[in-house]
């Protein structure tokens, strides 16, 4: 990378001479746009990607720059007809044009010559400068326009290009849209007439900032009020307001305010920091994210009764067939200081389902889907009957396509004292003791689906429904390992954050429950219990049978996350 | 992930991914900023060394004897401590067709995955450990140890257990991270994170006195390092470390006998060059022509860190002029996770 890429913050300089407008206060320092936020129309994005439209079914697919010289047009036109240039317009599989824009053609200087360009030094030439959004790659070209030649072509991965004003337009444009949007400056802790001032100041810079995870090119307007300033990320990929952040001025930690900052920050203080409740639809309960075990429930509580101690998703177990003992114990949680190796980008969301509701929480790999990286998903459904269930979901990608996951879910009914049983095609045979069984062809079922019940003395309880691809969410039989042990007030079996319980690749029983049951099994009639969850579930990447898996797509001429989840766990029903 | 140890000399499959050689004279890490400092080896004030000759120090280090011992050419052979599959140290080496020839001492893998190594002038490997992925194999409470690698036997034992300030947590379920060594006053320095947390940077350098019966001879607290690695400049030798909460590379100067004489300066930052934002030098390695070459990573404290790939390379100059260093590349990796 050439020392003209690195851009540099104006944000000290230009928020040290700021002055003295009042300061409205913020409810937070940093927020996330929700997910559920309405999506913002901003007519001047609205325009560009009819243009970016327009270019991709352009012969040079790419989007060029306005308002050029004489000189500067030349340059760019050598520039975007160079084949070194021209092979990065289309996927090199299907030939779908990427999206490509000329941000800047500058006079090449003097100073940075170098042996590939050393005829600039007689000669008049520019530095054409070409951003493709798909690969969030920089191309700078350098092109002598007196010879009418491209002497230098250059890549730079990961790498954006300095904005240029049309940019700095679409930025602020999406910034004023979106805090102009009935409710949503006050979802980002900005009350609705401080959001106003604000957009009416004066003192607004446009800052540096990365979209790490998205890869997409992000730019913080940043704008100054009293002795903060409100940081707003915003995405020009996609045309929306990632999050805003204030800081004092004159106070900087060195480090940039990014998607990821933001997005960490935003986590830890509002789900690992903290437990939250909910209570809708007659449930009531409480949650957090945990270092490792997921997205943790607990006191779960249906019209005022006990339901469940605790819930979470201890490990997700991923082994590899074609390799013997190769595969990972991948943990799940909150994203900085913690065990996890999958995170929590963003805090869980509770959506609406037919008769009930869930909540619902992702983790991924930062570079997802790209192979060997992960997504999972945790939901948790209630229904207004006062069913529930606890769902795990992978949404690939892995490192091959002979994946089998393996999540371990952790459940613990509040009830101190339940008898477990099992139908066998005819009755319910308790179980007396610790044990395990697995999910086969041949298990037998309820005619509602039933294969596990657990009863209170006065016969309240749950009966347990194993996932065989019923739930019409696209999951195909959950071939699950159900062990069912003794809940100890006083020994810690897996009640606070576990680390690793056990190894990927072990294909049978040995996938961690088995070492709190193992060598001398505990009596469990009428007794306090947890129950453990395994599903396995097989992945598949051939096209058209795609499960447990993910890719990417060309869409608009950027890559998108295609994926194809595998969804796992039980539904509880009450016992009437 | 199950264990796997291929005979000595086997050949194992191609890579998955192009293999991350381990350059023998290398490895090391370090991050921090410092707070408090304790001398143990040295006294508060001390008097920085004079400056020695301008570079590295870093060119006594010997390839261990149990190289050429199981057949491997000195001249191709690495120790890696990044094998996906293997866990632990592994010594490889291209076999010409594609594939590798791979040993591993049967000890090479009792303490877990491994981070960064180096060497002393008679090619015992130091090691630390470095949780992968998952804590199955790195139990949190070892990962204080630090490990010698016998250059004669290739046994792999713990040479010292460095004390952290504070227990290991489920927050942090890091260690020592990184090591270097210092061939002219021969001392090993490690670099510890244990027992930080968001809250509180509780992080630790360590010097030791290698020979006979090693022992912690110099300690500076309150600094969470990764990369680390020792520069004759102009001025004075200097313990280089990259902080792990911050994209800061700082120094700390030293004196005679490779004691900390603090305080910590700041020397640079990679977050300005930085394309994603958020790197953490991880590694440090300085050349005799005075150059330096960064390789960081993101890192924030969990294992997503272990679990992808993906570094960026910063090459810098050093100037005798401002006693500072310039920069003079950035290349960017990216790499599949795992």
């Amino acid at each position: 990378m050439t020392a003209r890429l690195l851009r540099l913050s104006v944000v000290g300089v230009l928020l040290a001479a700021c002055a003295t407008t009042p300061t409205p206060a913020p409810t937070t320092v940093a927020e996330l746009l929700p997910e559920s936020a309405p999506t913002v129309e901003v007519p001047a994005f609205a325009t560009r990607l009819a243009q970016v439209q327009a270019a991709l079914q352009a012969p040079i697919p790419v989007l060029l720059l306005e308002g050029l010289s004489q000189p500067q047009q030349v340059a760019q036109s050598l520039a975007v007809t160079d084949p070194r240039v021209v092979q990065y317009f289309g996927d090199p599989n299907t030939g779908l044009a990427m999206r490509n824009e000329v941000f800047n053609v500058h006079p090449f200087r003097a100073s940075d010559v170098t042996e590939a360009t050393v005829a600039c030094q007689q000669a008049e030439c520019y530095r054409v400068e070409v951003y493709n959004y798909a690969y969030n790659l920089t191309t700078v070209a350098v092109v002598d326009v007196t010879s009418r030649v491209v002497l230098a072509v250059n890549y730079f991965s990961d790498t954006q290009p300095d904005v240029n004003q049309t940019h700095t337009g679409l930025a602020l444009a999406i910034v004023k849209a979106t805090l102009a949007e009935p409710g949503l400056a006050a979802s980002l802790g900005i009350a609705p007439d401080a959001a106003n001032a604000l957009m009416a100041s004066t003192k607004t810079a446009l800052n540096d900032t990365r979209c790490e995870r998205s890869r997409h090119l992000c730019v913080a307007p940043t704008f100054v009020s009293g002795d903060r300033a409100l940081w707003a990320i915003v995405d020009l990929t996609e045309g929306r307001l990632v999050g805003v952040r204030w800081t004092e001025l004159g106070r900087t930690s060195g480090q940039p305010i990014t998607e990821q900052s933001l997005q960490n920050e935003v986590v830890m203080r509002d789900f690992c920091d903290q437990t939250n409740t909910l209570a809708r639809d007659g449930w009531a309960l409480r949650y957090g994210l945990t270092s490792s075990d997921g997205l943790r429930l607990a006191q779960v509580r249906f019209n005022d009764r006990p339901v469940l101690a605790s819930a979470k998703l201890v490990d997700w177990h991923v082994n590899y067939s074609q390799s013997d003992g190769f595969g990972y114990s991948d943990a799940v949680g909150c994203p900085v200081f913690s065990a996890a190796a999958v995170v929590a980008l963003k805090g869980p969301e509770v959506s609406d389902l037919p008769g009930g509701f869930a909540l619902t929480q992702e983790f991924r790999s930062e570079i997802w889907p790209l192979p060997c990286n992960y997504s999972y998903q945790q939901r948790y459904e209630f229904y207004t009957d006062g069913r529930f269930r606890v769902v795990v979901v992978s949404l690939g990608r892995g490192c091959g396509t002979d994946g089998t996951y393996r999540p371990v879910i952790r459940i613990q009914p509040a009830a101190e004292a339940v008898t477990c049983a099992e139908w066998d095609g005819a009755t319910w045979q308790p179980w007396a003791e610790e044990g395990w069984q697995l999910q086969t062809a041949e298990t037998a079922f309820t005619p509602e689906g039933y294969q596990y019940r657990y009863t209170d003395a006065a016969g309240s309880g749950y009966f347990i429904e194993p996932g065989r691809g019923q739930f019409g969410d696209g999951g195909r039989g959950d071939n699950a390992y159900v062990y069912v042990t003794r809940y100890h007030a006083d020994k810690d079996e897996g009640e606070s954050d576990l680390i690793t319980i056990g190894p990927c690749c072990n294909t049978d029983y040995q996938q961690g429950p088995e070492k709190f049951i193992e060598p001398g099994p505990e009596r469990i009639e009428a007794a306090p219990i947890v129950i453990w969850y395994v599903a396995q579930l097989k992945n598949d990447g051939e096209p058209g049978r795609e499960y447990c898996w993910a890719d990417t797509v060309l869409e608009n001429g950027v890559y998108v996350p295609r994926v194809w989840p595998c969804a796992a766990g039980p539904m509880f029903v009450p016992v009437r | 992930m199950a264990k796997k140890k291929p005979a000595p000399g086997a050949k194992a499959p191609a890579p998955r991914t192009s293999p991350v050689w381990f350059v023998l004279l290398g490895l090391l890490i370090v991050a921090g900023a410092a707070i408090l400092l304790w001398l143990n080896g040295g006294l508060p004030g001390a008097t920085p060394a004079p400056p020695g000759k301008l570079g590295g120090v870093t060119a006594c280090r010997q390839l261990p004897g149990f190289v050429a011992a199981q057949g491997f050419d000195p001249n191709t052979a690495a120790l890696s401590t990044s094998d996906d599959r293997r866990m632990g140290l592994v010594l490889i080496q291209p076999d010409g067709a594609g594939g590798q020839n791979v040993y591993q001492h049967p000890t090479w893998d009792d303490a877990g995955w491994l981070g960064g190594l180096t060497l002393d002038e008679n090619g015992n490997v130091y090691v630390v450990p470095a949780p992968r992925i998952s804590l199955l194999d790195n139990a949190p409470v070892k990962q204080t140890q630090l490990y010698r690698v016998d250059s004669a036997t290739g046994e792999l034992a713990v040479l010292l257990d460095l004390p952290a300030a504070a227990p290991p947590s489920q927050t942090n379920p890091y260690g020592l991270m990184g090591v270097t060594y210092d061939c002219e006053t021969r001392s090993l320095y490690v670099s510890s994170i244990a027992g930080s947390t968001r809250a509180a940077e509780v992080g630790r350098l360590f010097r030791v006195e290698l020979g006979a019966q090693p022992r912690v001879a110099a300690q500076f607290d309150g600094v969470d390092a990764i990369g680390l690695g020792v520069f004759n400049g102009r001025k004075d030798k200097r313990l280089y470390f990259g902080s792990a909460r911050t994209s800061e590379v700082l120094s700390l100067a030293l004196d005679a006998r490779g004691n900390f004489t603090g305080p910590a300066r700041v020397d640079f930052s990679l977050a300005e060059h930085d394309p994603r934002g958020d790197d953490k030098a991880r590694r440090l390695t300085f050349s005799d022509a005075a150059g330096l070459r960064v390789d960081a990573v993101k890192f924030n404290y969990n294992l997503v860190a272990s679990s992808e790939h993906r570094q960026n390379q910063y090459q810098y100059a050093y100037d005798s002029n401002t006693d500072g260093w310039v920069l003079l590349d950035v290349r960017t990796e990216l790499q599949s996770g795992g």
